[in-house]
């Protein structure tokens, strides 16, 4: 209470003396104020003209918060950080040119400095078949290295290929997509520029029918020159709007060009100060300039309107009243303003931190202006308010409407409460959404081409789920392959694919082994993985192997749904991916590791089912596991002699190993290793039996071949056992052949992952991703708006305290400005206006304007009431006198705001929304629940307040 | 996969014959490198290669190379011994659409078609066309003697191959051996690798260098093959270049 006392104190010496002091000050300085005012406006003229907007929803969070330091680090490591994809729609796609055209572009972005990597349809690990041959190539190698190509063919594969298909080309074929990463150490701005230098190059040798771009530098890009455009139409446009307001009000040349020249001067500043310090412009801070002309310009109208009031003909007396009157209310009124946008500071997202540092400036810079520069001019004018307008006369209007709103005071209040309190349901409906899509609105070509990779890529972003642990590990490998099997089951709309290492392994063990799974055996996995080297894999596997990516596209249609993606799918993870595990041997275990496997099995055969979203009885399961793990090889050489001696007959005929043979020969070496087989398989007795049917030198010729292929075809058996196994017991589950065939192959391995405290193999997993940190942002947000409205409650309180002395009316005054901002949420959720970077600011906003007219109407109640002692006549003279002001000033703030309905910007289009709403339902309040409760307090209590002792005529 | 075999002939080259001669055209040096160092009937090199990629822990391969030259037919037979995960892994070349690929964590094996001249061999820098060069120069390469000193040649070649991933080759050979002794590869203009050999041993009267190194000029990475033993006109049979061979657990050669 002593700090308010002080405070007091302060404020009451500044009103009586010391504004007037400054007025003196200003008119006998005038020409010196005006030039330096004039000078430096110069002066940050030419530096707002160099500031610089550039946008990243990763920069919007300070480095070191968690999840945004992790998204960096994976991202940064895995080359996905500053991603552009390009999109590119052909007339034929699969035709020589187009193809030979993709190769080309593909390379010449290679070239453009910055560009870290890129990855096509043409420069992909493509594993063709050619004449029952595999190899492991590029398309572009296939386009140069052969004069005829078979596109027919080429396009079969190519669309059949799940490493291809929806990734690199769309799966209607028509169009391709090439991912390009940029150098992570690039600046926003080199990114921005690389990336204009990629848009150029493509659009200059792109044959495509349609190119489109995005990512997180195209779209950078492109904000930068959507928020560059509507800087440039908003701010003359803003001032156009002010202007007829105050052209309407004032009616002459002065009163028009001076409230016009403060908001112009204070924008300047602003922007001119926000380049000297080296901060840049972000589309959730573009609003800035114009927020300052449509809020500033009160104050200019205030000192304008006042100085015209006075009648004295020295201009250094008319200056001096005008600011001993209504100076410390402007200053109060700023003050309030100031405070409000202050409070964003408590919002840890760095540019709405400086939008409301920037916006709090720019109302000093209006209030510094209007309380040395528009007097300073002015009081080279000798117009009096009966010379040129008549708004200075007290209004009998508003004398008409403050007595029938004290007449009817309790309906209104009544009423209003009841209007806001039906409306406020609708403020549970509002949800934050940081992303660029909502924020930009949809005319844009940002949104266009998202629109178009959801449209022909099923998604235009990426969820990362992040693999720690050796990236070529068959149970990890396996995992990458639940989670996309879960994700794409699971949320077919939002999931357009998957990639990962685990799809470049099966797919190449497909090609090369007909076995289309991922192997459990990690020499299986060597064996493939060796294959792939010196493809560029640096997006999907660290270097180092001890760190791999898996790519979920997703169409991010919805906040809530990319929320829930990411919650399942964690779930998920923490269900039924083991952390810790050993493999066990199922042909060399003891009756304790089989047990554990059975029941690693069972585990992994529910993760399984759930992951393709079947439920299967937990009694079949087990059943299934057991019989896995129980299996006997020994049993299936022996029932399957007969079949296996074929095959690998046939197999030495297709080696043309049989050549020489004739085909008793060859009836004689089929029986020969049915007969080795049959007796129970061991490497010396098949060599013996072989010697003595084949020969010592056919069996020294054909024993390694027949041996090696023993396994595999014992496996191959075992994979036809537990296919009809599960077929049998899955016979009520529909599954599709494909499933039937990948379940099989898993169940035929030998070794089983088995979950182990302390395992020789671990792995964590983390997911992360553009929308993840969207969705991160805008959590923050919903956390900080709270944050910062109780802020801005608090200092807006203590200061309406300063002011009028009493916590009684201080309270009375934040009730109108309470409403409004529930007013103003309501409206959002009504509209479905969602919380993002630009309307996190209206809550703040309002409450600091909203009480702007409360200080306002104190202030002049204040003075009338010390003038006639009676609170009803009181209120009346307020608002003869003050009423049309207040209005203008809302009109012309209204004005300022409405020139963002013009902006392509949807964010923009919503905050005119909110704040025009603010401008307008704050004054209502102020008026019809403000005005009705300063009212019902009896006279004792204002001249307490006050510290009237005597009743004044 | 036949391109890695090429790989096969830098050693055929590496082993020089020492030879002296004056004012040859480039072609005529090229020619006389290529020639002087096929003579052999066969050949067997044991190598490991070390592949250092920036910030990345060194890969080191073990592998033995079988080289069968009739002058008509040549064919490799290549087995890797190490690292562990991939011992056993083969590949066979009997020539042009027949070559073989033996995965003996599988036990199968697998006809693989040619791969592509500038695929990575093992995330090497090596490329299969690499050290090809000379064997296709005659017909695909323009070539231009840069210096005629007392002790090197410099040629530059300029690939006339569309497929062709480098616009020059600029290559030093040493004039007492023909070898190549520094070849340098351009890409769009600008050095792309290095390849560097040093170690010159004589080998049966076959001059050949043991070290050969190759860097790339961005410094990302550098591959280093060292030939251990390497062994001529040895008494390996043709028939030991087949698929069955492919299936033999130890190597009889």
């Amino acid at each position: 209470m002593h700090c308010i006392k002080i405070m007091q104190c302060i404020i009451k010496w500044q009103r009586g003396v010391e504004m007037q002091k400054l007025g003196l000050w200003v008119s006998k300085h005038r020409w010196f104020i005006i030039v330096l005012f004039l000078l430096l406006s110069v002066f940050m003229a030419y530096e707002a003209s160099k500031v610089q907007v550039i946008d990243n929803i990763t920069k919007y969070v300070p480095e070191n918060d968690p999840e945004i330091s992790y998204y960096n680090r994976v991202a940064n490591r895995f080359k996905m950080n500053n991603l552009v994809l390009i999109g590119m729609k052909y007339h034929s796609l699969f035709s020589m040119n187009s193809l030979k055209n993709i190769s080309e572009i593909t390379k010449g972005i290679q070239k453009i400095e910055g560009v870290k990597s890129v990855i096509s349809l043409t420069n992909a690990p493509w594993i063709e078949d050619v004449n029952g041959s595999v190899q492991v190539s590029k398309i572009s190698e296939i386009l140069k290295g052969r004069k005829h190509v078979n596109l027919k063919s080429l396009e079969k594969s190519v669309m059949s290929s799940p490493i291809f298909k929806g990734q690199f080309v769309s799966p209607d074929g028509q169009s391709a997509m090439i991912m390009v990463s940029l150098d992570a150490s690039l600046t926003e701005k080199e990114s921005i520029n690389v990336s204009k230098k990629i848009e150029n190059y493509v659009n200059s040798y792109s044959t495509a029918q349609k190119v489109y771009y995005t990512g997180i530098p195209t779209s950078n890009l492109s904000a930068r020159k959507i928020a560059l455009k509507n800087m440039e139409i908003l701010i003359p446009l803003s001032l156009v709007a002010v202007a007829i307001v105050l052209l309407l009000l004032f009616r002459n040349a002065v009163g028009f060009l001076l409230p016009l020249l403060s908001v112009i001067l204070s924008s300047t500043w602003t922007v001119g100060l926000i380049r000297l310090l080296g901060y840049t412009m972000t589309l959730a801070n573009i609003a800035i300039p114009v927020v300052v002309i449509a809020l500033g310009n009160a104050y200019g109208i205030y000192v304008v309107n006042k100085y015209f009031e006075e009648r004295d003909a020295d201009h250094s007396v008319r200056v001096s009243h005008t600011l001993r009157d209504i100076g410390t209310a402007i200053l109060l009124s700023a003050l309030t303003t100031i405070a409000s946008f202050l409070s964003l500071m408590t919002v840890n997202i760095d540019p709405i931190r400086a939008f409301g540092i920037f916006t709090a400036i720019g109302i000093s810079f209006a209030l510094l202006v209007n309380l040395l520069f528009t007097p300073a001019m002015a009081s080279f004018s000798k117009k009096h308010a009966s010379q040129g307008t008549k708004k200075m006369k007290k209004c009998n209007l508003g004398r008409k409407i403050a007595n029938v709103i004290l007449k009817n005071r309790v309906a209104f209040i009544a009423l209003t409460f009841l209007a806001i309190g039906a409306v406020s349901l609708f403020i549970f409906k509002v949800q934050s959404d940081m992303r660029l899509s909502v924020l930009l609105g949809k005319n844009n070509d940002v949104v266009r081409a998202m629109d178009y990779f959801n449209d022909n890529f099923n998604g235009s972003d990426f969820l990362i789920v992040d693999f720690k642990g050796k990236a070529t590990d068959p149970y990890l490998l396996r995992s990458e392959k639940l989670i996309s099997m879960y994700s794409t089951n699971h949320f077919k709309d939002v999931v357009g694919g998957t990639y990962s290492l685990a799809t470049m392994i099966q797919e190449m063990n497909e090609r090369f082994n007909d076995q289309n799974y991922i192997p459990l055996q990690n020499d299986k996995i060597q064996n493939l993985w060796f294959l792939m080297q010196g493809n560029d894999l640096s997006q999907l596997v660290d270097g180092k192997l001890d760190e791999s990516v898996e790519q979920i596209r997703v169409k991010p249609i919805s906040m809530h749904e990319i929320k829930e993606l990411r919650e399942k799918l964690e779930k998920f993870v923490n269900a039924y991916i083991f952390k810790s595990y050993s493999y066990v041997d199922l042909s060399n275990c003891d009756e304790r590791e089989k047990a554990l496997a059975e029941r690693a099995l069972s585990d992994y055969l529910k993760g399984y089912f759930t992951a393709i979203d079947k439920k299967i009885s937990p009694i079949a399961i087990k059943k299934i596991a057991h019989e896995v793990v129980n299996i006997s090889t020994g049993e299936i050489l022996k029932s399957k002699s007969s079949k296996v001696s074929n095959e690998l007959v046939e197999y030495l005929k297709s080696l043309d190993m049989l050549d020489g043979f004739s085909s008793k020969e060859i009836s004689t070496l089929r029986l020969a290793v049915e007969q080795g087989l049959k007796n129970g398989y061991s490497q010396g007795a098949f060599e013996s039996t072989l010697k003595e049917k084949i020969g010592e030198e056919n069996e020294e010729m054909l024993a390694p071949i027949l041996e090696a292929q023993i396994p595999a075809l014992v496996n191959k058996f075992r994979t036809e056992y537990i296919e009809n196994l599960l077929k049998e017991e899955l016979k009520d589950v529909s599954l599709s052949a494909s499933t039937f065939e990948n379940l099989s192959l898993e169940m035929s391995d030998r070794n089983v992952a088995i979950p182990t405290k302390n395992g020789k193999h671990h792995v964590e997993i983390g997911i992360t991703g553009i929308p993840v940190v969207y969705n991160h942002v805008s959590d923050m947000l919903m956390r900080s708006q709270y944050e910062s409205m109780a802020l801005s409650a608090i200092i807006v309180f203590i200061l309406l305290v300063i002011q009028t002395s009493s916590l009684t009316l201080s309270l009375i005054g934040l009730i109108p400005v309470g409403l409004t901002v529930i007013f103003n949420f309501s409206v959002m959720g009504m509209f479905h206006i969602p919380l993002n970077a630009i309307t996190i600011t209206i809550a703040s906003m309002t409450i600091g304007v909203g009480v702007d007219y409360v200080v306002q109407i104190f202030s002049r109640f204040k003075v009338e009431f010390k003038k006639i002692g009676k609170v009803h006549e009181a209120i009346v003279e307020t608002f003869a006198t003050s009423g049309k002001g207040i209005v203008f000033n809302s009109l012309a703030s209204s004005m300022g705001f409405a020139t963002f309905f013009i902006s392509n910007i949807g964010g923009l289009k919503q905050f005119a929304v909110l704040s025009i709403s603010t401008m307008v339902v704050a004054l209502l309040l102020s008026v019809f629940v403000l005005v009705p409760l300063l009212s019902t307090l009896p006279e004792t209590f204002y001249r307490k307040a006050f510290k009237i002792t005597k009743k004044k005529g | 996969m036949k391109k890695f075999l090429t790989l096969l002939s830098v050693s055929v080259i590496l082993a020089g014959i020492v030879s002296t001669s004056f004012a040859l055209t480039a072609q005529q040096i090229m020619d006389k490198v290529v020639n002087e160092n096929s003579k052999f009937k066969n050949q067997k090199v044991e190598m490991k290669m070390y592949v250092q990629q920036k910030n990345m822990p060194e890969k080191q391969y073990k592998l033995v190379i079988y080289v069968y030259n009739n002058g008509q037919k040549k064919y490799a037979f290549v087995r890797f011994n190490y690292p562990q995960s991939i011992k056993g892994m083969s590949l066979l070349s009997l020539g042009k659409d027949k070559e073989y690929l033996y995965m003996p964590a599988y036990h199968r094996m697998q006809r693989i078609a040619g791969s592509s001249k500038n695929s990575k061999f093992a995330g090497s820098d090596f490329t299969y066309s690499d050290l090809s060069l000379l064997y296709s120069q005659k017909e695909d390469g323009k070539y231009t003697l840069l210096a005629d000193n007392s002790s090197e040649y410099v040629v530059r070649i300029i690939p006339s191959v569309d497929e062709s991933q480098y616009s020059k080759i600029v290559m030093t050979i040493d004039k007492s051996h023909f070898l190549p002794t520094k070849i340098e590869f351009y890409k769009d203009g600008k050095l792309y690798k290095t390849m560097k050999n040093s170690g010159l041993e004589n080998v049966d009267g076959r001059w050949l260098f043991k070290n050969i190194t190759l860097n790339m000029a961005d410094g990302s990475s550098k591959t280093t093959i060292v030939l251990e033993k390497t062994e001529f006109n040895l008494d390996i049979p043709s028939s030991f270049f087949s698929v069955r061979t492919l299936f033999m657990p130890i190597l009889r050669y």
